[in-house]
Protein backbone atom coordinates (compact mmCIF):
# COMPACT_ATOMS: atom_id res chain seq x y z
CA UNK A 1 0.00 0.00 0.00
CA UNK A 2 1.54 3.29 -1.12
CA UNK A 3 1.74 6.20 1.27
CA UNK A 4 -0.75 8.25 -0.81
CA UNK A 5 -2.57 5.31 -2.41
CA UNK A 6 -5.83 6.26 -4.08
CA UNK A 7 -5.32 10.01 -3.75
CA UNK A 8 -5.14 12.52 -6.59
CA UNK A 9 -2.56 15.31 -6.54
CA UNK A 10 -2.44 18.57 -8.51
CA UNK A 11 1.05 19.85 -9.29
CA UNK A 12 1.80 23.18 -10.96
CA UNK A 13 5.09 23.65 -12.74
CA UNK A 14 5.10 19.91 -13.33
CA UNK A 15 7.03 19.80 -16.61
CA UNK A 16 10.44 19.56 -14.98
CA UNK A 17 12.54 20.30 -11.88
CA UNK A 18 10.83 20.07 -8.50
CA UNK A 19 7.38 19.89 -10.10
CA UNK A 20 8.23 16.79 -12.12
CA UNK A 21 9.85 15.26 -9.04
CA UNK A 22 6.71 16.07 -7.00
CA UNK A 23 4.58 14.33 -9.63
CA UNK A 24 6.76 11.22 -9.75
CA UNK A 25 7.26 10.76 -6.01
CA UNK A 26 3.53 10.61 -5.09
CA UNK A 27 2.91 8.46 -8.16
CA UNK A 28 5.48 6.00 -6.78
CA UNK A 29 3.33 5.92 -3.64
CA UNK A 30 0.04 5.34 -5.43
CA UNK A 31 -1.33 8.78 -6.38
CA UNK A 32 -2.77 9.82 -9.74
CA UNK A 33 -1.59 13.19 -11.01
CA UNK A 34 -3.04 16.35 -12.50
CA UNK A 35 -0.05 18.18 -14.00
CA UNK A 36 -0.07 21.81 -15.07
CA UNK A 37 2.70 23.84 -16.69
CA UNK A 38 2.66 26.86 -19.03
CA UNK A 39 5.29 25.25 -21.27
CA UNK A 40 6.16 28.58 -22.81
CA UNK A 41 8.63 31.37 -22.28
CA UNK A 42 7.84 34.36 -20.08
CA UNK A 43 9.74 37.26 -21.71
CA UNK A 44 11.07 38.70 -18.44
CA UNK A 45 12.56 35.35 -17.39
CA UNK A 46 16.20 35.03 -18.40
CA UNK A 47 16.55 31.24 -18.43
CA UNK A 48 14.66 28.97 -20.80
CA UNK A 49 11.36 27.77 -19.35
CA UNK A 50 9.87 24.30 -19.67
CA UNK A 51 8.61 23.03 -23.01
CA UNK A 52 5.76 20.75 -24.10
CA UNK A 53 8.41 18.02 -24.50
CA UNK A 54 9.34 18.40 -20.83
CA UNK A 55 5.70 17.99 -19.78
CA UNK A 56 5.41 14.96 -22.07
CA UNK A 57 8.40 13.44 -20.29
CA UNK A 58 6.66 13.90 -16.91
CA UNK A 59 3.59 12.13 -18.36
CA UNK A 60 5.79 9.27 -19.58
CA UNK A 61 7.46 8.84 -16.21
CA UNK A 62 4.20 8.82 -14.25
CA UNK A 63 2.56 6.40 -16.67
CA UNK A 64 5.62 4.14 -16.39
CA UNK A 65 4.62 3.79 -12.72
CA UNK A 66 1.16 2.55 -13.80
CA UNK A 67 -0.48 5.68 -12.46
CA UNK A 68 -2.83 7.93 -14.39
CA UNK A 69 -1.88 11.51 -15.25
CA UNK A 70 -3.80 14.35 -16.87
CA UNK A 71 -1.41 17.03 -18.12
CA UNK A 72 -2.48 20.46 -19.34
CA UNK A 73 -0.62 23.50 -20.60
CA UNK A 74 -1.84 26.36 -18.42
CA UNK A 75 -0.33 29.40 -16.75
CA UNK A 76 -1.00 29.80 -13.01
CA UNK A 77 -1.49 33.56 -13.59
CA UNK A 78 -4.52 32.79 -15.76
CA UNK A 79 -7.46 31.60 -13.62
CA UNK A 80 -9.59 30.78 -16.67
CA UNK A 81 -6.88 28.58 -18.14
CA UNK A 82 -6.34 26.87 -14.81
CA UNK A 83 -10.08 26.35 -14.40
CA UNK A 84 -10.24 24.84 -17.87
CA UNK A 85 -7.37 22.53 -17.01
CA UNK A 86 -9.21 21.36 -13.90
CA UNK A 87 -12.58 21.07 -15.60
CA UNK A 88 -11.07 18.97 -18.34
CA UNK A 89 -9.98 16.49 -15.76
CA UNK A 90 -12.05 13.34 -15.62
CA UNK A 91 -10.77 12.34 -12.17
CA UNK A 92 -12.31 13.61 -8.93
CA UNK A 93 -10.27 16.60 -7.82
CA UNK A 94 -8.93 15.94 -4.35
CA UNK A 95 -5.42 17.09 -3.58
CA UNK A 96 -5.24 14.75 -0.64
CA UNK A 97 -6.64 16.91 2.14
CA UNK A 98 -8.96 14.90 4.30
CA UNK A 99 -9.70 15.86 7.88
CA UNK A 100 -10.18 12.71 9.91
CA UNK B 1 12.74 -2.11 2.55
CA UNK B 2 11.80 -0.12 5.64
CA UNK B 3 12.28 3.61 5.78
CA UNK B 4 14.90 3.32 8.56
CA UNK B 5 16.06 -0.21 7.74
CA UNK B 6 19.32 -1.21 9.43
CA UNK B 7 19.44 1.86 11.66
CA UNK B 8 19.50 1.87 15.46
CA UNK B 9 17.38 4.36 17.42
CA UNK B 10 17.75 5.50 21.01
CA UNK B 11 14.39 6.49 22.53
CA UNK B 12 13.98 8.05 25.98
CA UNK B 13 10.67 7.81 27.81
CA UNK B 14 9.97 4.65 25.85
CA UNK B 15 7.79 2.79 28.36
CA UNK B 16 4.55 4.28 27.08
CA UNK B 17 2.92 7.27 25.37
CA UNK B 18 4.82 8.95 22.56
CA UNK B 19 8.09 7.19 23.41
CA UNK B 20 6.61 3.73 23.03
CA UNK B 21 4.89 4.81 19.84
CA UNK B 22 8.18 6.15 18.41
CA UNK B 23 9.95 2.89 19.26
CA UNK B 24 7.25 0.83 17.57
CA UNK B 25 6.93 3.05 14.49
CA UNK B 26 10.71 3.07 13.92
CA UNK B 27 10.83 -0.70 14.46
CA UNK B 28 8.02 -1.17 11.93
CA UNK B 29 10.30 0.52 9.41
CA UNK B 30 13.31 -1.63 10.19
CA UNK B 31 15.14 0.01 13.09
CA UNK B 32 16.48 -1.71 16.20
CA UNK B 33 15.81 0.15 19.45
CA UNK B 34 17.67 1.25 22.55
CA UNK B 35 14.97 2.19 25.07
CA UNK B 36 15.10 3.80 28.47
CA UNK B 37 12.46 4.83 31.01
CA UNK B 38 11.25 4.18 34.57
CA UNK B 39 12.85 7.05 36.49
CA UNK B 40 10.58 6.49 39.50
CA UNK B 41 7.74 8.78 40.53
CA UNK B 42 8.26 12.48 41.30
CA UNK B 43 6.85 14.08 44.45
CA UNK B 44 6.13 17.18 42.36
CA UNK B 45 4.22 15.43 39.56
CA UNK B 46 0.62 14.37 40.08
CA UNK B 47 0.63 11.31 37.82
CA UNK B 48 2.81 8.16 37.89
CA UNK B 49 5.87 7.73 35.66
CA UNK B 50 6.36 4.86 33.25
CA UNK B 51 6.79 1.51 34.97
CA UNK B 52 8.95 -1.56 34.42
CA UNK B 53 5.85 -3.45 33.29
CA UNK B 54 5.11 -0.75 30.71
CA UNK B 55 8.70 -0.80 29.46
CA UNK B 56 8.45 -4.59 29.18
CA UNK B 57 5.31 -4.09 27.08
CA UNK B 58 7.28 -1.83 24.70
CA UNK B 59 9.93 -4.56 24.44
CA UNK B 60 7.21 -7.07 23.57
CA UNK B 61 5.79 -4.83 20.83
CA UNK B 62 9.20 -4.23 19.23
CA UNK B 63 10.18 -7.89 19.39
CA UNK B 64 6.86 -8.85 17.82
CA UNK B 65 8.05 -6.85 14.81
CA UNK B 66 11.18 -9.04 14.67
CA UNK B 67 13.40 -6.15 15.65
CA UNK B 68 15.92 -6.15 18.48
CA UNK B 69 15.55 -3.91 21.52
CA UNK B 70 17.80 -3.20 24.48
CA UNK B 71 15.71 -1.68 27.25
CA UNK B 72 17.18 -0.22 30.42
CA UNK B 73 15.77 1.40 33.52
CA UNK B 74 17.35 4.85 33.53
CA UNK B 75 16.54 8.47 34.32
CA UNK B 76 17.44 11.22 31.82
CA UNK B 77 18.54 13.40 34.77
CA UNK B 78 21.35 10.90 35.44
CA UNK B 79 23.98 11.39 32.75
CA UNK B 80 26.12 8.48 33.92
CA UNK B 81 23.17 6.08 33.80
CA UNK B 82 22.17 7.42 30.40
CA UNK B 83 25.68 6.95 29.00
CA UNK B 84 25.84 3.43 30.39
CA UNK B 85 22.49 2.57 28.77
CA UNK B 86 23.47 3.96 25.36
CA UNK B 87 26.92 2.40 25.49
CA UNK B 88 25.43 -0.99 26.33
CA UNK B 89 22.80 -0.64 23.61
CA UNK B 90 25.39 0.25 21.00
CA UNK B 91 27.61 -2.62 22.18
CA UNK B 92 24.74 -5.04 21.61
CA UNK B 93 23.19 -3.54 18.47
CA UNK B 94 26.39 -2.40 16.77
CA UNK B 95 25.74 1.26 16.03
CA UNK B 96 23.59 4.36 16.63
CA UNK B 97 21.83 6.46 13.99
CA UNK B 98 18.70 8.01 15.51
CA UNK B 99 18.05 9.73 18.83
CA UNK B 100 14.56 10.53 20.12
CA UNK B 101 14.95 12.79 23.15
CA UNK B 102 11.35 12.32 24.17
CA UNK B 103 11.20 11.85 27.94
CA UNK B 104 9.36 14.62 29.73
CA UNK B 105 7.07 15.60 32.58
CA UNK B 106 4.41 18.25 32.88
CA UNK B 107 2.62 19.98 35.72
CA UNK B 108 -0.13 22.59 35.55
CA UNK B 109 -0.32 25.51 37.93
CA UNK B 110 -0.52 29.29 38.03
CA UNK B 111 2.82 31.08 38.25
CA UNK B 112 2.54 31.66 41.99
CA UNK B 113 2.02 27.96 42.60
CA UNK B 114 5.25 26.95 40.86
CA UNK B 115 7.29 25.59 43.76
CA UNK B 116 11.10 25.54 43.56
CA UNK B 117 10.83 21.76 43.33
CA UNK B 118 8.41 21.85 40.37
CA UNK B 119 10.65 24.35 38.60
CA UNK B 120 13.79 22.29 39.21
CA UNK B 121 12.26 18.91 38.37
CA UNK B 122 10.76 20.21 35.13
CA UNK B 123 13.94 21.91 33.95
CA UNK B 124 16.11 18.97 35.05
CA UNK B 125 13.97 16.46 33.17
CA UNK B 126 12.69 18.32 30.11
CA UNK B 127 15.73 20.48 29.32
CA UNK B 128 18.80 19.02 31.03
CA UNK B 129 17.41 15.56 30.25
CA UNK B 130 17.41 16.35 26.52
CA UNK B 131 20.92 17.77 26.82
CA UNK B 132 22.10 14.66 28.67
CA UNK B 133 20.54 12.49 25.98
CA UNK B 134 22.40 14.39 23.26
CA UNK B 135 25.68 14.28 25.21
CA UNK B 136 25.41 10.54 25.75
CA UNK B 137 24.51 9.84 22.12
CA UNK B 138 26.59 12.19 19.98
CA UNK B 139 29.94 10.33 20.29
CA UNK B 140 28.25 7.21 18.89
CA UNK B 141 26.69 9.18 16.01
CA UNK B 142 30.06 10.71 15.15
CA UNK B 143 31.66 7.28 15.27
CA UNK B 144 29.01 5.99 12.86
CA UNK B 145 29.46 8.81 10.37
CA UNK B 146 26.35 10.84 11.17
CA UNK B 147 22.77 10.59 12.31
CA UNK B 148 19.51 12.31 13.18
CA UNK B 149 18.50 13.62 16.60
CA UNK B 150 14.90 14.56 17.28
CA UNK B 151 13.83 16.27 20.48
CA UNK B 152 10.23 16.39 21.59
CA UNK B 153 9.37 20.01 22.21
CA UNK B 154 5.75 21.21 22.17
CA UNK B 155 3.42 23.98 21.10
CA UNK B 156 4.67 25.21 24.50
CA UNK B 157 8.11 25.48 22.87
CA UNK B 158 6.70 28.09 20.45
CA UNK B 159 3.86 29.79 22.33
CA UNK B 160 3.76 31.23 25.83
CA UNK B 161 1.11 28.85 27.08
CA UNK B 162 -0.13 30.01 30.49
CA UNK B 163 -0.18 27.89 33.66
CA UNK B 164 2.73 25.78 32.41
CA UNK B 165 5.65 28.19 32.88
CA UNK B 166 8.39 25.70 33.86
CA UNK B 167 7.28 23.41 31.02
CA UNK B 168 7.22 26.34 28.58
CA UNK B 169 10.70 27.40 29.69
CA UNK B 170 12.11 23.91 29.21
CA UNK B 171 10.39 23.32 25.85
CA UNK B 172 11.69 26.63 24.50
CA UNK B 173 15.12 25.70 25.83
CA UNK B 174 15.00 22.42 23.93
CA UNK B 175 14.69 24.41 20.69
CA UNK B 176 17.72 26.48 21.63
CA UNK B 177 20.07 23.60 22.36
CA UNK B 178 18.82 21.73 19.28
CA UNK B 179 19.49 24.67 16.97
CA UNK B 180 22.88 25.21 18.54
CA UNK B 181 23.90 21.59 18.08
CA UNK B 182 22.44 21.56 14.56
CA UNK B 183 25.06 24.16 13.68
CA UNK B 184 27.84 22.59 15.68
CA UNK B 185 27.35 19.01 14.51
CA UNK B 186 26.52 19.52 10.83
CA UNK B 187 30.19 18.88 10.01
CA UNK B 188 29.65 15.36 11.38
CA UNK B 189 26.53 14.85 9.21
CA UNK B 190 24.38 14.96 12.32
CA UNK B 191 20.98 16.64 11.95
CA UNK B 192 19.08 18.03 14.94
CA UNK B 193 15.39 18.90 14.75
CA UNK B 194 12.48 19.42 17.13
CA UNK B 195 8.88 18.21 16.91
CA UNK B 196 6.13 20.33 18.41
CA UNK B 197 2.96 18.38 19.17
CA UNK B 198 -0.30 19.81 20.37
CA UNK B 199 -2.00 17.74 23.07
CA UNK B 200 -1.37 14.03 22.51
CA UNK B 201 -3.47 11.21 23.93
CA UNK B 202 -0.93 9.89 26.47
CA UNK B 203 -0.78 9.17 30.21
CA UNK B 204 1.09 12.48 30.69
CA UNK B 205 -1.67 14.58 29.16
CA UNK B 206 -4.33 12.49 30.90
CA UNK B 207 -2.54 13.41 34.13
CA UNK B 208 -3.08 17.14 33.61
CA UNK B 209 -6.59 17.26 35.01
CA UNK B 210 -6.09 20.65 36.68
CA UNK B 211 -5.97 22.68 33.49
CA UNK B 212 -9.71 22.85 32.88
CA UNK B 213 -10.29 24.13 36.42
CA UNK B 214 -7.70 26.90 36.05
CA UNK B 215 -9.06 27.94 32.65
CA UNK B 216 -12.51 27.97 34.25
CA UNK B 217 -11.26 30.74 36.51
CA UNK B 218 -9.45 32.60 33.70
CA UNK B 219 -11.54 31.77 30.61
CA UNK B 220 -10.01 34.56 28.51
CA UNK B 221 -6.83 32.43 28.31
CA UNK B 222 -8.64 29.28 27.19
CA UNK B 223 -8.51 29.97 23.43
CA UNK B 224 -4.68 29.87 23.47
CA UNK B 225 -4.97 26.10 23.89
CA UNK B 226 -7.36 25.59 20.97
CA UNK B 227 -6.34 23.84 17.77
CA UNK B 228 -7.26 25.10 14.31
CA UNK B 229 -8.50 21.67 13.31
CA UNK B 230 -11.73 20.87 15.15
CA UNK B 231 -10.06 18.28 17.38
CA UNK B 232 -8.82 18.46 20.95
CA UNK B 233 -6.09 15.87 20.88
CA UNK B 234 -3.95 13.88 18.43
CA UNK B 235 -2.67 10.30 18.62
CA UNK B 236 0.93 9.31 19.52
CA UNK B 237 1.30 7.79 16.07
CA UNK B 238 0.72 11.20 14.47
CA UNK B 239 3.87 12.42 16.18
CA UNK B 240 5.74 9.19 15.46
CA UNK B 241 5.15 9.62 11.73
CA UNK B 242 6.83 13.03 11.87
CA UNK B 243 9.66 11.59 13.96
CA UNK B 244 10.04 8.76 11.44
CA UNK B 245 10.45 11.23 8.58
CA UNK B 246 13.04 13.23 10.50
CA UNK B 247 14.82 10.00 11.45
CA UNK B 248 14.93 8.70 7.88
CA UNK B 249 17.19 9.73 5.03
CA UNK B 250 14.09 11.22 3.35
CA UNK B 251 14.86 14.35 5.38
CA UNK B 252 18.61 14.24 4.76
CA UNK B 253 18.94 18.02 4.31
CA UNK B 254 16.49 19.01 7.04
CA UNK B 255 18.17 20.35 10.16
CA UNK B 256 17.30 22.99 12.73
CA UNK B 257 13.60 22.64 11.88
CA UNK B 258 10.75 23.15 14.32
CA UNK B 259 8.26 20.66 12.91
CA UNK B 260 4.78 21.34 14.26
CA UNK B 261 2.32 18.45 14.49
CA UNK B 262 -0.22 20.59 16.22
CA UNK B 263 -3.50 20.57 14.29
CA UNK B 264 -2.74 24.22 13.53
CA UNK B 265 -2.46 25.26 17.18
CA UNK B 266 0.52 27.58 16.74
CA UNK B 267 -0.90 29.55 13.78
CA UNK B 268 -3.80 30.81 15.90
Amino acid sequence: MGRVEGKVAVITGAARGQGRSHAIRPAQEGADIIAVDPCQQIPTVEYPMATPDDLAETVKEVEALDRRIVARQADVRDPAALQAAFDGVALPVDAGFTAK
Amino acid sequence: MGRVEGKVAFVTGAARGQGRSHAIRLAEEGADIIAIDVPGDYDSVGYPMGTEAELAETVKHVEALDRRIVATKADVRDLAALKAAVDEGVAQLGRLDIVCANAGICTVQTWDEVTPQVWQDTLDTNLTGVWNTYVAAVPHLIAGGGGSMIATSSTAGIKGLPFLSPYVAAKHGVVGISRSLANELAKHKIRVNTVHPTGVDTPMVAGLGGLDAIIGKEPELGPIFMNTFPIEIVEPRDISNAVLWLASDESRYVTGLELTVDAGNTIR
